[in-house]
């Protein structure tokens, strides 16, 4: 008995000395495949922090240049086109500029990490409306609604080349009647550190409520869009981009308004159904007709609002089953009109001029959640970029919510220079000048504190 | 009467011939010696002997052959020539002098066949015998000699020829040896004899160079044959006191040039001379000849440290000259002959150095060098060659099928992990001694030692050192097969298991992917792994400095070209010393240990300390870091992943028969070994798998390649069957049948997957352009810009056409690079005219988007100062940038010289202490070959 027992020990030992070996490789081989490998860093796009920003202002020898940055920035200078004629102006990154500059174009250059912002603002001839204008940076792409083409309602494109090389961009229009064979679309060159402006009605005429559509093709050319009204209804107003055809756009800025009418333009090749959801004081509905507005392919369609949409400040969801451009012309009186145009959602901060050298004129900021109910703080700043007030007010997403500047509860100090506005979560807004019966619109839009970038490595 | 016309008028009145045999130790030549001078049809009219302070009774034969009176004893470190001076002054005076040697046997009618040539003309002074060797009789040494300008001994003969009559006309030469010289006595007289200031060599070729500008003549007479065994100079004399230094030959023939050569050339001879003997002794170091590198600086030394002596040997030269240098220019051999020489050297050394395992066989190798009745011996066909040389075959059919998987691919390769080779080797050695001065982001960093042993390797073809990278990658199976099999020789007596083995083990290259992933350090690494094994086991089993030196050496070599090897080896060792913690020799054997780890570690020098600040950068191979795509059980089981990959299920069989190998249990203690070293390259590999390193430059997350880990464990299963294949035989036949199949699976399948599907992509011969060719041309860097918005991008610096092999490792982390990348990252989000700024102060001139992202390639545009440009392609963008760009190219530093100098002496130097030198031949019983009849027999020459 101890015998065999004893052969069967060794034979255990003998086959531990067989198995040891591949069982600890087994063994090894299990770790590594339960650990598993790293994980692989993300290779997304992200956010890169910008140190500097340049714009251009339209201002037509008419409207002058707001320059500033929600933080002290480290510098800044303003160029001033005046025919072939440029000055450069260097100002105090830490102060807040108005008035920095005349002339048909200005181009701001700021470096910080602040984000810098620019504006243009006045009363343009020879619509004489009252203008409040962001200066765009360069964009691949900017999507403009309402021109007109006709001799009392004219328009212009305003080209800034910012860069020394030579820039060029493509135009495409619409108009109600479809496409517009435009002449001389493409290839549009603008020389360096130069600015020039087309008029609409030398690309096409004869139309009215036209879509145009720009397209960098080269170099660092910004676009605005003037916009001359010197009918029965007369006004002046630069156009905002109203960004990227798209099949959901918020219009937070309906000001309240007599006349008020929206443009849709359908640049895609398939007829589109638009709805309308509009947003009130109390809560938001479809206004009768409203439901489903039908857009043909490659047309611009005027829609006058109908009675039910009332005239208080409201704001517009408009969706669509194609992509589709889409504003509210308001018409505060004869005198003027302005353009409410899709707003990206924010969380801020967004700077809000209010020293534009009109005057003491304050906006009124409209505002809708985007997506659910959001708490929104609006600090208030004056030119040495020192807080002197703020306000929070809570934002539904049914319900437009709206803050006055000119509250003198929350900002009474009488040198407000501008507002910085953020939100917990994010919001659409606009903010509504009012000069007697004159009417501005400026789309609330971020601070340049970042941009989206690749993931960047060194190649080995 | 036609016979009385054919006898020499010599014989009716022969001329009187006084012979002088000095001896030094020769006892072991001198009876054959006596006894073929006994046997002279002509003998000289006086006989006299010379011994030169022999201990080994070389005085005792000769006073029993010529008698006590005709012997003359003389002091140790008498010198030949003084010797026949004292010879002859015991001689009366004769029309001729015969100098014979101790260890130069005659034919009865050596003297006669001298004077039919002597007394042929009356200028003719100096007559010499057609020499053959001794003991083979039938090579010729020698029919005159003559000396080059290299001061190198001529013959103008083959090495080993062959006399077959080929030289059988008298002529005359420079000079002839002083073994059967027949010399008259007035010209002795005249010149002075030999001179004093060459003892021993030389001293026949300066002789005859005298006469020849005295205006005699120096004629060989082939009908009249010595055999020498040239015991001096072949070093076989046993050595004694008061004998010349070993250098003394150099010495002498540089001697003898600089004190004969003519005024006019005297300067240039001097200088080349000096240069020339430096870089025989470079030579001499690289052929690993240590004793004769010294030697040619104990000779220089002597020659330029006394001047004097050769002023005197000049002016006592010139009052003896008569005739015009030119006159006897003829005499002298072409320039181009010792450059001959040298590449025959050369030549030779490589087949010594690919000359494959010798194998018992019926002796076909040398049988017409032995045979010495002249007779082809009849020989049957015999076994065929596969039988006779299985490894050749197997090694020329690995090289054949090696070439034919390369068959797309001819030199100038690059693609995955390769970069390309620069254009000349002195690219290698620009980055060795000058760092990256002319990249696009210089920086202080050190070469790769990976690079000073290209440029080593590739000195042979400085103009195309492509083809070193094409070997070493293409041919890497088979050089694995060569480094496999040398282990398995010294681990197995199993023929046929070592060639499966070994064959196993290339295709274990061939088909882990390496080769068409560019991956230049992982196919070395598995190239060196078994002969660092192979060095390991020597070294466990007899502990020798020079081992230990070479362990160092080649993980050293491993380590440069594939980091990993470094802790691999290092494990593997500390194992071993641990195994054997109760063995006598540990002490021993842990110095050893730690001495070759000492000696990887200088010589891999402060290159070492970079990646051991950074441990995971130890799986960064040669080449640059390209991300592998692996998956853990499949690399460690065979099933390779990524380009040229074998698949999976070829490797498993190796698995099984290294698993089956454990079973034996005779040889389960070695196969044990294997398993453990098996398991270090397991753990390697699961390691790796877990890891992703990044490299100075700031790459990040690459995941490492686990062909080198797994290919050594892989490798270690294949030695595991190769122990336990002992104990083959002892199966069943049946079972030992299935056991082969098993093994044979891999090799078959793999070799199969290796010939059809080839060398090739990623890597490719085809010069791909990096940049636009106009680029390339251009003054500054390229910004290179490969990816896109969503998946990322990674950019690079290129300058000229693009970086080169080496040069991956050069680009580092500094506050330039730093702000380029940022610079880069901005570019491509939200450009500025600082962020352009900072991109032409770093010198980059221009971007490149091969493959362009339209939404990068927009903020590009948008970007100050970018002027596009043409692209090559619809698909490509290119901008320059308008401005003036900055220059970063920065000198080379003195220290970084000093430190690859450093580096490139400690290489050399671990090489020469290391390699298997050349000893001089101990004296030792000549192996005589001669018809031994008379040996012993006492001979008398009264």
């Amino acid at each position: 008995m101890s015998r065999r027992r004893a052969v069967q020990r060794r034979v255990d030992v003998e086959a531990l000395k067989v198995l040891a070996l591949p069982l600890v490789a087994v063994l090894l081989v299990v770790v590594g495949v339960v650990i598993g490998p790293a994980d692989p860093a993300p290779t997304g796009p992200r956010e890169v922090a910008l140190v500097s920003s340049v714009a251009a202002c339209p201002l037509q020898n008419g409207l002058t240049a707001s320059v500033g940055q929600p933080e002290a920035g480290d510098a800044s200078e303003v160029t001033t086109l005046a025919g072939e004629e440029s000055t450069t102006v260097e100002l105090d990154p830490s102060v807040w500029t108005a008035a920095a500059g005349t002339g048909d174009a200005a181009i701001v250059r700021q470096q910080g990490a602040g984000g810098g912002v620019a504006y243009a603002a006045g009363q343009l001839a020879p619509g004489n409306g009252l203008v409040v204008t962001s200066c765009p940076d360069v964009a691949d792409d900017s999507w403009y609604l309402g021109a007109g083409t006709t001799e009392r309602h004219a328009s212009s494109l305003v080209l800034t080349n910012v860069a020394d090389v030579v820039g060029s961009v493509d135009v495409e229009l619409w108009g109600p009647a479809g496409p517009i064979d435009a002449v001389d679309e493409t290839g549009i060159v603008v020389e360096p550190g130069q600015t020039r402006t087309i008029p609409i009605s030398d690309l096409a005429v004869g139309a009215d409520d036209v879509a145009v559509h720009v397209t960098r093709t080269r170099g660092a050319v910004t676009s605005s869009l003037v916009d001359t009204s010197t009918s029965v209804l007369a006004g002046s107003e630069v156009l905002p981009s109203s960004g990227e055809p798209s099949t959901e756009t918020v219009l937070p800025g309906v000001a309240a308004a007599a006349t008020r009418s929206l443009l849709l333009a359908n640049p895609g090749s398939t007829a589109a159904t638009v709805t309308v959801n509009q947003t009130g004081a109390d809560a938001d509905f479809v206004p009768e007709g409203l439901d489903a507005v039908q857009v043909p392919a490659g047309t611009v369609l005027a829609v006058p609002l109908p009675q039910a949409s009332g005239t208080d400040a409201t704001a517009f969801r408009v969706a669509s089953d194609e992509p589709v451009l889409s504003v509210v012309r308001v018409t505060p009186s004869d005198r003027d009109f302005a353009y409410a145009t899709g707003a990206a959602a924010f969380t801020g901060p967004v700077v809000v001029p209010v020293a534009t050298g009109l005057g003491p004129v304050r906006p009124v900021l409209q505002l809708l959640a985007d997506d659910a109910e959001a708490q929104v703080t609006v600090e208030a700043f004056d030119a040495t970029m020192t807080s002197v007030g703020s306000t929070t007010v809570a934002v539904g997403h049914e319900v437009l919510g709206a803050v006055d500047l000119a509250d003198p509860e929350a900002f009474a100090s009488p040198d407000i220079a501008y507002v910085v506005v953020r939100a917990d979560a994010p919001v659409h807004g606009t903010a509504v000048y009012r000069l007697d019966n004159l009417m501005a619109l400026l789309g609330l839009v971020e601070a340049p504190l970042t941009a989206l970038g690749p993931n960047v490595q060194p190649g080995f | 009467m036609d016979d009385e016309q054919e006898i020499p008028a010599w014989r009716t009145s022969p001329p009187t011939v006084a012979a002088v045999l000095v001896s030094h130790d020769g006892a072991t030549w001198l009876p054959k010696v006596l006894s073929s001078l006994a046997g002279l049809s002509h003998a000289p009219t006086a006989w006299h002997a010379v011994d030169v302070s022999s201990t080994d009774g070389s005085a005792e034969l000769l006073r029993r052959s010529f008698g006590a009176e005709r012997i003359t004893y003389a002091p140790s470190g008498t010198g030949f020539g003084q010797a026949v001076r004292l010879g002859l002054s015991e001689l009366p005076r004769t029309d001729w002098i015969w100098l014979l040697h101790d260890d130069v046997t005659v034919t009865p009618g050596t003297l006669a066949g001298l004077l039919d040539e002597a007394t042929s003309a009356d200028d003719i002074a100096i007559v010499g015998p057609k020499i053959r060797e001794w003991p083979s009789l039938r090579r010729l040494l020698e029919v005159g000699l003559t000396l080059s300008g290299t001061a190198s001994r001529e013959t103008g003969l083959e090495t080993g020829e062959p006399d077959a009559g080929q030289h059988d006309w008298a002529e005359d030469v420079l000079a002839v040896n002083t073994a059967g010289m027949l010399v008259r006595r007035d010209v002795w007289d005249e010149l002075g004899g030999l001179d004093p200031e060459l003892p021993l060599f030389a001293d026949d070729l300066d002789l005859g160079w005298r006469a020849n500008r005295a205006g005699h003549r120096v004629r060989t007479a082939p009908g009249a044959i010595v055999f020498h065994a040239e015991a001096s100079r072949r070093r076989v004399r046993e050595r004694g006191a008061g004998d010349p230094p070993h250098h003394e030959r150099r010495r002498a023939e540089v001697f003898t040039v600089l004190a004969n050569v003519s005024t006019r050339r005297f300067a240039w001879q001097y200088v080349r001379l000096f240069f020339g003997s430096l870089l025989r002794f470079l030579g001499q170091l690289v052929g690993r000849n240590p004793e004769g590198a010294a030697d040619e600086l104990l000779a220089l030394r002597a020659i330029y440290l006394h001047p004097g002596r050769l002023k005197h040997a000049r002016r006592w030269r010139q009052s003896t000259a008569r005739r015009a240098h030119e006159d006897i220019a003829h005499l002298f051999p072409p320039w181009w002959q010792p450059y001959q020489h040298s590449w025959d050297g050369l030549v030779e050394a490589v087949r010594a150095a690919v000359r494959p395992e010798t194998i018992e066989t019926i002796g076909r190798r040398t049988y017409a060098a032995d045979a010495e009745d002249g007779e082809e011996p009849e020989l049957d066909e015999g076994p065929s060659i596969w039988r006779r040389r299985p490894w050749l075959t197997a090694t020329v059919l690995l090289t054949i099928a090696a070439v034919l998987a390369a068959r797309p691919l001819t030199p100038g390769l690059t693609g995955g992990a390769l970069l390309p080779a620069p254009s000349t080797t002195g690219g290698w050695w620009d980055l060795v001694l000058r760092g990256a001065s002319d990249t696009a982001l210089p920086s202080l960093a050190l070469a790769p030692p990976y690079v000073l042993l290209l440029g080593l390797a590739a000195l042979p073809v400085w103009f195309a050192p492509e083809l070193l990278i094409w070997v070493l990658l293409l041919l890497s199976p088979v050089l694995a097969g060569l480094t496999a099999h040398r282990l398995a020789r010294l681990v197995s007596s199993q023929r046929p298991a070592r060639i499966l083995f070994a064959v196993s083990y290339a295709l274990v290259v061939a088909a882990g992917g390496a080769i068409d992933q560019g991956r230049l350090g992982t196919v070395v690494g598995l190239v060196v792994a078994p002969i660092i094994v192979n060095v390991a086991v020597q070294l466990v089993a007899v502990p020798h400095w020079q081992t230990s030196l070479r362990l160092g050496i080649w993980i050293a070599v491993g380590a440069a070209f594939a980091p990993l090897v470094l802790p691999m080896t290092v494990v593997a060792l500390l194992v071993v010393l641990a195994a054997r913690r109760r063995h006598e020799q540990l002490r021993e054997l842990a110095i050893h240990v730690g001495g070759a780890l000492g000696v990887a570690a200088v010589l891999l020098g402060p290159w070492l300390a970079q990646r051991a600040l950074h441990p995971t950068r130890l799986w960064w191979d040669a080449g640059t870091a390209v991300s592998a795509d692996t998956s853990l059980p499949s690399a460690v089981l065979g099933g390779w992943a990524g380009p040229g990959s074998a698949p999976g299920w070829m490797g498993v069989s190796i698995v099984v028969i290294g698993v089956l190998a454990l079973l034996p249990a005779l040889t389960r203690d070695e196969v044990r070994w294997a398993w453990a070293i098996g398991l270090i390259g397991l753990a390697a590999a699961v390691l790796g798998h877990l890891i992703t390193y990044g490299t100075p430059s700031g790459a990040q997350d690459i995941a490492p390649t686990l062909a080198l880990p797994s290919g050594i464990f892989l490798g270690a299963m294949l030695g595991a069957a190769l122990l336990a294949s002992e104990e083959l035989e002892f199966l069943p036949r049946r079972l030992a049948a299935g056991v082969v199949v098993v093994a044979l699976v891999f090799p078959v399948a793999a070799g199969v997957h290796w010939l059809v599907r080839g060398s090739g992509d990623p890597l490719t011969d085809s010069s791909a352009e990096i940049v636009p060719a106009y680029l390339a041309e251009r003054d500054g860097s390229t910004l290179v810009v490969r990816g896109d918005l969503d998946d990322g991008v990674r950019y690079t610096l290129v300058r000229g056409g693009g970086q080169e092999l080496g040069e991956e490792t050069m680009t580092r982390s500094s506050d330039t690079a730093e702000a380029v990348r940022t610079a880069v990252d901005r570019l491509l989000s939200g450009p500025s005219a600082d962020d352009v700024q900072v991109l032409l102060d770093a010198g980059i001139t221009a971007v490149y988007l091969p493959d362009a992202d339209d939404r990068l390639a927009s903020r590009v545009d948008a970007a100050p100062s970018m002027q596009p440009a043409g692209s090559e392609s619809p698909t490509s963008r290119v901008w320059t940038i308008e401005g003036e760009a900055g220059d970063p190219s920065r000198d080379a530093t003195w220290w970084r010289l000093g430190l690859g100098a450093l580096q490139v002496a400690s290489w050399l130097l671990a090489l020469v202490l290391t390699a298997p030198v050349r000893r001089r031949p101990e004296p030792e019983p000549y192996d005589d070959e001669v018809d031994d009849e008379s040996e012993g027999a006492e001979v008398i020459l009264r």
